[in-house]
């Protein structure tokens, strides 16, 4: 009896492996790269006012393609060309209040790549100005940090933005720094510099094409 | 209140009652214990419960600042009521959780247990070796509250952290010669929030590696509370004779300590900014006449070192010159 059990189950187990083995490679998409864009100007400081002591920018933002990987003119912001539109700290997705496309966004605590799957029951909020927005505002609240005493921006660590992009694909995104070079200031650099060089998002993010919530 | 004695042990016990009419009342008690192990040696431990109650500041302060982006600092005692006020007149934008659990603040406690081993090997010499841990309940700390709708900060305080301090320290005196005597003090200190290394070791807190990415914080990166340093040591020479002529050099050093949050996390950690540490090096020299005439003069902070932002207390190298004249009757 004991001749005939075993090679019985070693067909069995043979046959699962086979049967999951076509299985995943039906499914399982082509990985998705991270990629780092360095250095985006986001309504950088242009001078500060003579009469008011202010300083000023041009008020606009600058809007991004998470697909193209590129900056899309001010000309389309009433697009779905764009997914992401950057002033100061400020972010916006192609929504809601923001824009006629799809766009919204979440923050995970975490690490970007322990961002596999978007579970279904995540819920995507969108932008809702001037009460909220999809990716939060502010000092502690969102993405980063506002330091009093030094004037300083700081993206906080182990915190992903979980994005719907204008077209309804997802992405993520992890910012990584928000001064020119990718550095943040030391807390002794003069306060022109810490106002010249900031507005300078330094981001990686993955961009699934294919629909799907996986990465 | 004395409890026992004999065999060279003693032990001594104590309770302190505080009662005020702005915040909670506090027991402190306190039991030390000195056990005399023969004429060279000796063990002392205390173990006792203190308090420090919210002061001034914590709960009657009012204060906007006009200069600096507006924003307040309101005392507990009346945050609710003055916050409460400017919410009906339309000036509050946002207020948070911790807004609603403002209430009357607690004295810090702190539990403290010190156990001290006492070295006198002859005349000349002692020697001290201390161990100590507190534990610090209701730490008192700023936090924000709110915002106006102008996005200014609204600050109060909360009686939120569970803080230790533990370490220990070495003291050593030593009589070279008649006029001649050396000591030495060093400390070690380790700080933290329990609260946040517990966060730490859940795997909840993050840093960023070389290159900026995210990462989770490791325990061993972890540097405690801030403007704390881990070794602080002094060693002091001094000089004094018969005829009234004295003298001493003193060198205090003291490591690096954490002072600014800068590596997007809420801990203080390896990746944050830093002072640095330093050796300060002080000089005086002076003689006392038996007339009641003396005079001292000196030098501070010889090295000349500076830290205008970590230490604006310690100005560069200072001279100083001291004459005093003392006049006494006979009764």
């Amino acid at each position: 009896m004991r001749q005939i059990v075993k090679p019985f189950l070693l067909l069995l187990a043979l046959s699962s492996i086979l049967f999951s083995c076509t299985k995943d490679e039906a499914t399982v998409a082509l990985p998705v790269t991270a990629i780092t864009v360095s250095n985006l100007p986001a309504d950088t400081v242009l001078g500060i006012n003579a009469v008011t002591g202010m300083p000023f920018s041009a008020g606009k933002y600058t809007f991004y393609s998470l697909e193209k990987n590129a900056i899309v003119p001010n000309t389309d912001s009433a697009s779905t060309k764009w997914d992401l539109a950057f002033a100061g700290s400020k972010i916006l997705t192609n929504g809601g209040t923001s824009g006629i496309g799809l766009g919204g966004a979440f923050i995970y605590t975490g690490l970007f790549d322990d961002v596999k799957t978007i579970s279904n029951d995540s819920v995507f909020k969108t932008d809702n100005a001037p009460a909220s927005f999809a990716v939060t505002f502010g000092s502690g609240k969102g993405w980063y940090v506002y330091d009093q005493l030094t004037s300083l921006i700081t993206p906080l660590a182990g915190r992903v933005l979980v994005i719907r992009t204008a077209s309804g694909k997802y992405a993520k995104v992890e910012i990584i720094n928000y001064y020119k070079g990718g550095v943040t200031l030391p807390i002794t650099a003069s306060d022109s510099d810490k106002l010249s060089k900031q507005r300078y998002y330094t981001f990686r993010y993955a961009y699934q094409p294919n629909g799907s919530k996986t990465f | 209140m004395h409890l026992a004695s004999g065999n060279g042990r003693l032990m001594i016990g104590g309770i302190r009652f505080d009662q005020n009419q702005t915040y909670a009342s506090a027991w402190s008690p306190k039991a030390s214990m000195l056990y005399k192990i023969n004429k060279q040696h000796r063990i002392r431990l205390s173990i006792g419960q203190g308090f420090k109650a919210p002061d001034f500041r914590q709960l009657y302060l009012n204060f906007t600042n006009a200069a600096a982006g507006s924003y307040s600092v309101f005392g507990t005692a009346q945050a609710q009521k003055v916050i409460g006020q400017l919410n009906s007149l339309g000036q509050i934008g946002t207020l948070y959780n911790n807004y609603y659990q403002l209430k009357a603040l607690q004295p810090e406690y702190a539990t403290g247990t010190h156990l001290t081993w006492e070295f006198e090997p002859n005349a000349k010499s002692f020697y001290s070796f201390q161990l100590f841990r507190n534990d610090i309940r209701n730490l008192i700390e700023v936090q924000q509250v709110g915002a106006y709708v102008t996005g200014a900060q609204i600050y109060s305080y909360l009686n939120i952290g569970r803080a230790f301090t533990t370490g220990l320290e070495i003291e050593a005196k030593h009589q070279l010669t008649k006029q001649f005597s050396i000591s030495a003090a060093y400390q070690y200190l380790e700080t933290g929030d329990k609260d946040q290394l517990a966060q730490i070791k859940n795997g909840t807190v993050y840093t960023r590696d070389a290159n900026g990415l995210s990462r989770k914080l490791n325990v061993s990166e972890y540097v405690g509370l801030p403007n704390n340093s881990s070794h602080k040591a002094q060693l002091k020479f001094n000089y004094s004779n018969q005829n009234g002529l004295f003298g001493n050099i003193r060198a205090l050093y003291r490591s690096k300590w954490a002072v600014n949050n800068t590596n997007g996390n809420e801990v203080y950690d390896a990746g944050d900014s830093f002072a640095k540490g330093y050796v300060a090096l002080h000089l005086s020299i002076g003689k006392d006449y038996t007339n009641g005439i003396g005079f001292q003069f000196g030098c501070d902070n010889m090295l000349n070192y500076i830290d205008a932002l970590n230490l604006p207390n310690l100005p560069g190298r200072t001279f100083f010159a001291t004459l005093k004249i003392q006049k006494s009757k006979k009764i």
